[in-house]
């Protein structure tokens, strides 16, 4: 058996064999290695009533629940799948825990994401998400209220299909009065979001 | 094998790309041009912040160089606009120990300039884990991500000077280099973007 590695890695054939998954696994890498930080800040942020009112477009019953807000972009290939899944995740654990929450994905790039394709998108993760698709200042003005980061790569007027987008992984648990109680990252502090649902009830009363 | 040789340059090509594009528009760093004609433990290259695994904001100070001994009056300093002005100090010289002091404006004042004097931070005031470390050429300072108020615009910047302190008073009596020179002091931004992550490898270097 190691005869055979040693001779597929002295033909070169180990490597045109296993260079994928050795470059996912660094990709892969590159995302853990990177820290995350849940935290509660002391005093709720408000956000503007611009914004409550676009979040509530979101949600059938507009005023009793509470809302987690997560952003990406439906090409994204691994990163956004993960943020929905969790999302999808915490949306559960929240309603096992008696708390009215919806989960919200913000596309940050309308141009590919129509409201077919994010519609179908979202469904795949569970049925009690939504979306929101916003456009040109508007999507801006949504994003700066977040401070949410965004970079395209090769996007130009004769590539509008095939570019990739970072975005900032920042994810928000926003109370029914439109402030921000909780900023954690929706690819790492789900652990953390779970315990904050199951210990911390008096977050939810406040 | 064709792949990996195309593949490989691609990638070392977006990361750079990618890099450069960073470097002038991320706010969490503030990259200093050198001045040969300032002592290389007194001239600032680049501030960086990050998050720690236990949820500590660090910011990290490099210099062209460091020293053990020599002028007492010499500091680093971290100025952090947090709703007020906070000075953060340690001395330059290795010898002189990694105590941070803390300070904070006294007097209503444009945040874009450093006061010329701070009052000593007390009780309350003062993070229980505020802490400052040396590394190779330079220091990090470490405070709690709790400390942040993050429902206001932030800023941030680092000097080398000299410091004269008297009492719970510190007078800047010289700045000998500012790592944010030619941006005004004026680079606030949300606080909340100082836990923004991006979903790219591009930020593996932010976790070396």
């Amino acid at each position: 058996m190691k005869l055979k590695y040693i001779k597929e890695i002295q033909s070169g054939v180990f490597l045109k064999r296993y260079f994928p998954a050795v470059l996912t696994a660094f990709l892969l890498f590159a995302h853990a290695g990177i820290e995350a930080a849940t935290v509660i800040p002391t005093s709720p942020i408000p956000l503007q009533p611009e914004i409550i009112g676009q979040l509530k477009q979101a949600q059938a019953d507009k005023d009793t629940r509470w809302q987690l807000v997560v952003f990406g972009f439906t090409h994204c290939k691994d990163v956004c799948p993960t943020s929905l899944a969790n999302l999808s995740m915490l949306v559960n654990a929240a309603a096992a825990e008696k708390i009215k929450l919806n989960g919200i994905f913000v596309t940050v790039d309308p141009d590919r994401d129509t409201n077919a394709i994010l519609s179908r998108y979202i469904k795949a993760f569970g049925s009690d998400l939504a979306y929101l698709r916003f456009e040109g200042e508007v999507l801006e003005r949504f994003k700066a209220a977040f401070s949410v980061e965004t970079a395209f790569y090769t996007k130009n007027s004769g590539n509008m299909q095939n570019y990739q987008v970072d975005h900032s992984t920042t994810a928000f648990l926003i109370d029914t009065r439109g402030n921000i109680r909780v900023i954690f990252d929706a690819l790492k502090d789900t652990a953390q979001m779970e315990q904050i649902f199951r210990e911390n009830k008096a977050l939810f009363k406040s | 094998m064709i792949w990996p040789v195309v593949l490989i340059p691609t990638l070392i090509i977006v990361s750079l790309t990618a890099s450069a594009m960073q470097i002038d528009a991320d706010p969490r760093v503030i990259v200093s041009f050198m001045d040969k004609s300032l002592s290389p433990e007194l001239d600032i290259l680049s501030v960086a912040t990050d998050i720690s695994a236990d949820n500590h904001l660090v910011f990290q100070v490099k210099t062209r160089g460091e020293r053990t001994n020599g002028e007492a009056g010499d500091h680093l300093m971290l100025r952090i606009l947090n709703g007020k002005t906070y000075g953060f100090l340690i001395p330059i010289n290795q010898g002189d120990g990694d105590k941070v002091l803390m300070y904070e404006s006294v007097l209503q004042h444009d945040s874009a300039v450093l006061p010329q004097a701070l009052g000593m931070s007390h009780g309350n005031a003062v993070p229980a884990d505020l802490n400052a470390k040396r590394i190779v050429n330079g220091a990090e300072f470490v405070l709690p991500v709790d400390w942040v108020n993050f429902g206001k615009d932030f800023g941030f910047d680092a000097y080398t000077v000299k410091a004269h302190m008297q009492g719970n008073i510190v007078e800047i009596t010289e700045i000998y280099d500012q790592a944010g020179k030619g941006r005004d002091g004026r680079n606030t931004f949300s606080a909340v973007t100082l836990l923004n992550k991006l979903c790219t490898p591009q930020r593996l270097r932010s976790s070396q």
